[in-house]
């Protein structure tokens, strides 16, 4: 063999030739001592190199370990949230929807005061919307859910092509086989100062304003929702209008109804197809108006100039009726005032205890008859206390926060542990207590104003006044446990004889139920933290004693 | 849980060899902290199939090496990184060897890590495979997708600037 070349030599000595190759590479080295002090260099060099190259940094940090997310995780994660969500959208449809609207309607459609009327008028409207928004902003949910699983999959199989094809024709069969789109479009216009619906646009979908000064001269097919100080409605509005500020002009058409509280709520020249709620300090409907429904008035001056369809409810201090009315009035007001031009296609119903209150001018044409009604039972003062009925509902209340509380302490034991343990633990549940009381209904409205958080909102409340119900009772066991330590159904019957007999008490009675609603509250809470940090732990139920 | 607690108790026994491994076969120390991580992450996603028979190093290493050859080439954006063989070998030098291993042996480990990381990826690589890890010849062609004896001429030309960039330092000191 011709002299080994410096590739063999290095190969040799790294061990990496084989069979003819090496046996004549390993005949050249034996055979010269210059070879053979070369390889053995070759090898300690490699030796010094691997040698170097695996020297360790010392005291090197080791991050913590941070475990991916599993895939599976991942997708089971979604199809949980999926299935909660469509959960939460049927029980909200069923319970809201079906239920509580029925419930309502019916309850509205017998004689209520018809301030009620307008509350749970405002309550149905809220309902029936918030559903629909819910549904609507669900299915964007759900396809944003559906979309980010496929991505995630298309990202993990991203390397097979078949994979990826596979992923992107499951997307695209998960979003087509989806329901449409929210056909209850949602437009938000907020600002500070002035915003404006210019006369030449069109609003298509719902439209909600809030700003300091709305002005809307354009068009809205669907609803109209706005809050802000100055309001003015000249555009037509295909839908609802609610409306909050310090003052609201609506001289547009409307083709539903129209709701709302203001200093001052006027419509004027315009035409409502539904009815209208409407409550201020003075509220009227001027000029030409014209509503097709029925019309609610709730204000200290209440003004009629134009025409309206069916009945008409005004409350205030004094109503004042120039318009026609296609079928009944009833006022609960001081004063009743029938203008010459006034005209009512049936009865006059004049809540007041003076008929001199009522001036009707010549020439004003009542179809009907003109009654005088005292005012309702519950308008006049009373002292409740010398009545049975307030003795019956108090034992009612009794018998009800006995079985409940019952209830409560049976399914959660752990609460018959819940104590009062001395002036600073009051002093904080109170605390606690208090912060709650005003901290959800705040939070509650906050998310009621965004609408898609009114479920949310709503049931926020719902629980809250379970909560507030729920404190009585459990200081009621607290103070009764303290007179009756061993037999839990005499100490929380006491409990709550006393905190009843509290709360009824003149003139104190009302301060008293307040602190020991707080204070109730705070540990109703307090108890709660602990049960899900125990949960959380795996531990037991836990124990306030 | 045992799966994780046993992962645990190896990520943080082999985190400064692993990092060691990509900083050598990166060049520099930043984008072998997330090449670890990444290293690490891979291995825990296929935990469930590493064979106790085998060295966990081994396995581990070989994660290592394929995700920083990876990175390599995606940095260079070519697959073929580690150029031509013919090329390779019309530059190899004759070098004097004893001269060359006074010079490794003098050099202290700190300054000898300094010039390999200045080498070249494509002779960088494969010494570090070679030496390091104590991959074969044949282990590192397969890995670096290159003949067996393009191997050679690579760790070859490797030392040959090795041992010209150290003989430059000792020129420079004197």
């Amino acid at each position: 063999m011709s002299r080994p070349s410096p590739l063999e030599l290095s190969m040799y000595a790294d061990g990496a030739l084989t069979g003819a190759d090496a046996e004549a590479v390993a005949a050249e080295v034996a055979a010269s001592e210059m070879y053979r002090s070369e390889v053995a260099l070759l090898k300690d060099e490699s030796r010094q190199l691997g040698t170097a190259m695996g020297m360790e940094i010392e005291g090197l940090p080791v991050p913590a370990f941070s475990r991916p997310a599993s895939l599976r995780g991942f997708a089971m994660a979604n199809v949980v949230t999926g299935l909660v969500i469509w959960l939460a959208q049927f029980l909200w449809k069923t319970l809201f929807g079906e239920v509580i609207v029925e419930a309502t309607t019916w309850l509205t459609s017998v004689y209520l005061p018809d301030i009620y009327a307008v509350a749970s008028g405002s309550v149905l409207y809220l309902i029936e919307e918030g559903t629909a928004m819910l549904d609507a902003y669900l299915v964007i949910i759900v396809l944003t859910v559906l979309a980010v699983t496929a991505l995630a999959l298309l990202f993990k199989y991203r390397q097979s092509r078949s994979g990826a094809s596979f992923c992107a024709i499951a997307a695209l069969l998960a979003v087509t086989a989806l329901p449409a789109p929210p056909t209850h479009a949602l437009e938000v216009r907020r600002g500070e100062g002035v915003v404006t619906v210019a006369a030449a646009e069109t609003i298509d979908d719902t439209l909600v304003v809030a700003a300091e000064t709305a002005v809307i001269d354009g068009d809205v097919t669907g609803d109209l929702v706005v809050v802000g100080r100055s309001i003015d409605v000249s555009g037509d509005v295909g839908g609802n209008i609610v409306a909050f500020a310090e003052s609201v002009k609506i001289r547009g058409s409307v083709g539903g109804t129209v709701m709302g509280a203001a200093s001052a709520y006027n419509l004027t020249d315009a035409t409502v197809g539904g009815d209208v709620w409407v409550a201020g300090e003075k509220v009227g409907a001027a000029g030409s108006t014209q509503v097709d429904g029925n019309v609610t008035f709730a204000g200290n001056s209440v003004t009629i100039e134009g025409g309206v369809d069916k009945d008409l409810y005004a409350f205030g201090e004094s109503v004042e009726l120039s318009g026609s009315l296609g079928e009944d009035l009833e006022a609960f007001a001081n004063r009743l005032r029938l203008l010459g031009d006034a005209s009512v296609g049936g009865d006059v119903r004049f809540r007041t205890g003076n008929k001199d209150n009522l001036f009707r001018a010549e020439g004003v044409e009542i179809a009907g008859a003109v009654e005088f009604l005292d005012m309702p039972e519950e308008m006049q003062p009373a002292n409740k206390y010398a009545t049975i009925e307030f003795y019956l509902w108090q034992i009612a209340r009794l018998i009800a926060a006995f079985l409940v509380g019952w209830a409560l302490l049976t399914l959660l034991p752990g609460m018959r542990n819940i104590s009062l343990a001395g002036g600073v633990e009051g002093l904080k549940s109170a605390g606690i207590g208090f912060l709650a009381v005003l901290a959800v209904p705040i939070a509650a409205v906050l998310v009621a104003i965004t609408i898609i958080g009114l479920p949310f909102a709503l049931i926020a409340f719902g629980i809250w006044l379970l909560g507030l119900y729920l404190s009585q009772i459990v200081i009621a066991r607290v103070i009764g446990s303290s007179l009756v330590a061993d037999n839990l159904p005499l100490s929380l019957l006491a409990g709550l004889v006393i905190v009843l007999v509290a709360v009824n008490l003149p003139f104190l009675g009302e301060v008293i139920d307040f602190i020991l609603t707080i204070v109730g509250l705070g540990l109703l809470v307090q108890y709660l933290f602990r049960l899900i940090a125990n949960r959380g732990d795996g531990g037991a139920s836990p124990s306030f004693a | 849980m045992a799966k994780n607690a046993a992962f645990e108790i190896l990520y943080r026994e082999y985190y400064a060899r692993v990092f060691g491994l990509c900083r050598r076969l990166l060049g520099s120390a930043d984008p072998a902290e997330d090449a670890t991580q990444e290293v690490f992450m891979r291995a825990y996603k296929s935990f469930g199939r590493y064979k106790t028979e085998q060295p966990f190093w081994q396995w581990i290493a070989s994660i290592a090496n394929n995700y920083c050859i990876d990175v390599l080439r995606q940095r260079s954006r070519s697959p073929h990184i580690f150029g031509d063989e013919e090329e390779e070998l019309s530059e190899l030098q004759a070098q004097d060897g004893s001269v060359i291993n006074e010079l490794i042996v003098r050099e202290d480990a700190g300054a000898l890590n300094a010039a390999i990381a200045k080498l070249p990826d494509k002779y960088r690589v494969p010494l570090v495979l070679a030496y390091l890890n104590q991959n074969s010849y044949d282990e590192i062609a397969a890995q670096l997708d290159i003949s067996r004896n393009h191997v050679g001429v690579l760790l070859l030309r490797a030392k040959q600037r090795l041992r010209s960039a150290l003989a430059a330092d000792k020129e420079a000191e004197a």
